[in-house]
């Protein structure tokens, strides 16, 4: 059974359960869902790996990429501007540590404009930026530790993407 | 009958010159790196007898220093006085104490300085320096010490650095670049000129536009050709080896829907191979031209041409800064020059600031005017945008399977400034 963005996770993966090497379109048509309409936790899942990636796509060589910017950093682009596009501001930290390390000018200035179009669009409310390590049981290994970074928000720690909805997105929005 | 001519051949030094480096540590040469094997040629010698001959570079009118090593055996262990002579440039006479590795036979580095400057003016020299020495004042023979052979480049200027808030630049690049900038712009002396001449003879490099997949100036070197991002990358690097600075943007397209459903616009659409290439590397596809105007007036209906061909297509995503082509541009006595490497234009004016690289900011009808007329009216054969074409919706997609589908290409040349009350063209600008 085919499961959720298997074109794009196979791509990105270290150890791919097939050898084949993904058309770009592929892994686009198991983006656009995700980036065009408001996001699912799936789906914020998937951006958010996607911007965490630092491997090279296993990729077939097809004019139908992107021709300005390399597929990676075109994912990331891509990724960054629906987070900001949908969260806002949630993710200022993820954005920022990607236009910090990003060897791509082109991509750290993407991020610095999607960050100011987010500023200028979403309500600011200050929200601490603090992180801090945390241990988990990993579910799948009890004796394995696991460590993640944990967010705070009005008082509340989250794991990055595990946070609790609120009815209404926009009210979420904070910076 | 005349007397039999000496037979005694004229006595050779004790050793001989084993290598020559220039871009060792404290010395001038500018680094350069090998895109092989992406190492720094100064890494090691950039001369070694019989073994290694690579290309060295400085800066035009620089007194180069440069680190010997002699070979010889032990027994030849002792104090000389040694330079070379040679074109362009000479070496000063120096008295060094070698000591001759048993093992190897070889000294320790000694440093000689050029007794005189490069040639003041880019260009590629090469040079060939005689080793002696000097064992009677002059006019004595001097017993030669061997011969080295260079490859020596004067760039015009120290490698460019970038201006706030520009992405900055590294300070190597890559050999290649190096030798061709200073062929192509020899003699030059001038920053327009210098950018003029490498955009002229940028095809004689055999590099190729439209290589899929390529996007870094190494890898762009490694395979012949690559797309506009390395292009770009490329072109900004040939500048700054001689010292100049050149801009680097990308305008991508800004996918607009309009009151009507129509979309200004999907897709750059060109016809053109670019360099070094004679047609378009992209697949085929289906294109619906109208060659008759734009806009179409409400209720008519235009012919259109339906061709079946390569192009290029650069897309545009609803919502998305996405795709779009890569330029440079050179800011000169307050004017502004463009150079589009993929297909070997340049310089051409623009009558307008630089663009600002800020994908926040839409640009378009009037503001845009003095682009479209310099360089897209030439450059960029079509816009693919969904239009109406009377009760026929010709719509241009690909989300959201990714299949690629033409709506109508319009002539770049017929979008005027204004349509139906908007911006008939607009992009929005990256670095």
């Amino acid at each position: 059974m085919p499961t959720a963005f298997q074109a794009l996770r196979s791509a990105m993966a270290s150890f791919p359960a097939d050898k084949q090497e993904r058309r770009w379109g592929e892994l686009m048509a198991d983006l656009w869902p995700v980036i065009s309409a408001p996001l699912t936790w799936e789906g914020e899942r998937l951006l958010l790996d996607v911007i965490r990636f630092e491997g090279r796509l296993r990729l077939a060589v097809s004019s139908e990429m992107p021709h300005s910017m390399p597929p990676e950093e075109m994912l990331k682009s891509l990724a960054i501007q629906a987070l900001g596009r949908w969260t806002g501001l949630a993710y200022l930290h993820e954005m920022k540590r990607v236009q910090m390390t990003t060897p791509s000018s082109s991509l750290a200035s993407l991020v610095g404009d999607v960050i100011q179009k987010a500023r200028e669009i979403h309500p600011v409310v200050q929200r601490q930026q603090a992180s801090e390590e945390i241990a988990e049981s990993s579910p799948e290994a009890a004796l394995k530790i696991v460590a993640r970074l944990l967010e705070k928000d009005r008082g509340m720690s989250f794991v990055p993407g595990r946070r609790a909805r609120v009815g209404n997105r926009e009210r979420e929005l904070v910076c | 009958m005349s007397s039999p001519a000496s037979t005694v051949p004229p006595p050779v030094a004790p050793f001989s010159v084993y290598s020559v480096h220039f871009d060792f540590p404290g010395g001038q040469a500018i680094k350069l790196r090998d895109p092989a094997t992406n190492q720094f040629i100064g890494t090691t010698p950039e001369w070694v007898a019989s073994v290694r001959n690579e290309m060295a570079a400085y800066v035009r009118a620089t007194r180069p220093e440069m680190r010997v090593i002699f070979r010889g055996t032990p027994a030849v262990n002792g104090t000389y006085t040694v330079g070379a002579d040679g074109m362009p440039i000479q070496v000063d006479e120096r008295r060094v104490t070698l000591a001759f590795d048993p093992g190897s036979g070889l000294s320790a580095p000694e440093v000689f300085r050029a007794n005189g400057n490069l040639p003041d003016q880019i260009g590629l020299h090469p040079t060939t320096l005689h080793w002696y020495v000097r064992e009677m004042p002059a006019p004595a023979h001097c017993p030669p010490a061997g011969t080295s052979t260079h490859l020596i480049a004067t760039s015009w200027r120290a490698l460019a650095t970038a201006p706030a808030p520009e992405a900055g630049l590294s300070n190597w690049v890559y050999r290649p670049l190096m030798e061709w900038t200073c062929r192509w712009a020899a003699g030059q002396n001038d920053e327009k000129a210098i950018c003029d001449a490498i955009i002229a003879s940028v095809a004689s490099s055999g590099l190729r536009y439209g290589v899929l997949g390529i996007y870094e100036v190494r890898d762009l070197l490694l395979n012949q050709g690559g797309m506009c991002e390395a292009w770009y990358k490329t072109f900004q690097q040939m500048a700054q080896c001689q010292g100049i600075f050149v801009y680097r943007r990308r305008f991508l397209v800004d996918w607009r829907q309009v009151a009507n459903g129509e979309v200004l616009w999907c897709a750059i659409v060109i016809r053109r191979g670019g360099l070094n290439q004679a047609v378009p590397t992209h697949d085929a596809s289906n294109f619906h031209d109208n060659h008759v105007g734009f806009p179409i007036p409400a209720g008519m209906a235009f012919p259109i041409v339906n061709i079946t061909e390569r192009r290029y297509r650069f897309w545009g995503l609803p919502h998305y800064h996405y795709d779009g082509h890569c330029i440079n541009f050179l800011e000169y006595n307050g004017e502004l020059y463009l150079y589009d490497a993929c297909f070997g234009m340049g310089p051409i004016q623009v009558n307008a600031p630089l663009p600002v690289n800020n994908l926040n900011v839409v640009q378009g009808g009037a503001n845009l005017a003095p682009f479209k007329a310099a360089y897209l009216d030439h450059a960029i054969e079509y816009m693919l945008g969904s239009i109406w074409n009377g009760p026929d919706f010709l719509q241009s997609f690909h989300v959201p399977a990714f299949l690629y589908v033409n709506g109508m290409t319009v002539r770049m040349t017929d979008i005027t400034q204004v349509v139906n009350g908007h911006d008939g063209l607009t992009f929005r600008w990256g670095n």
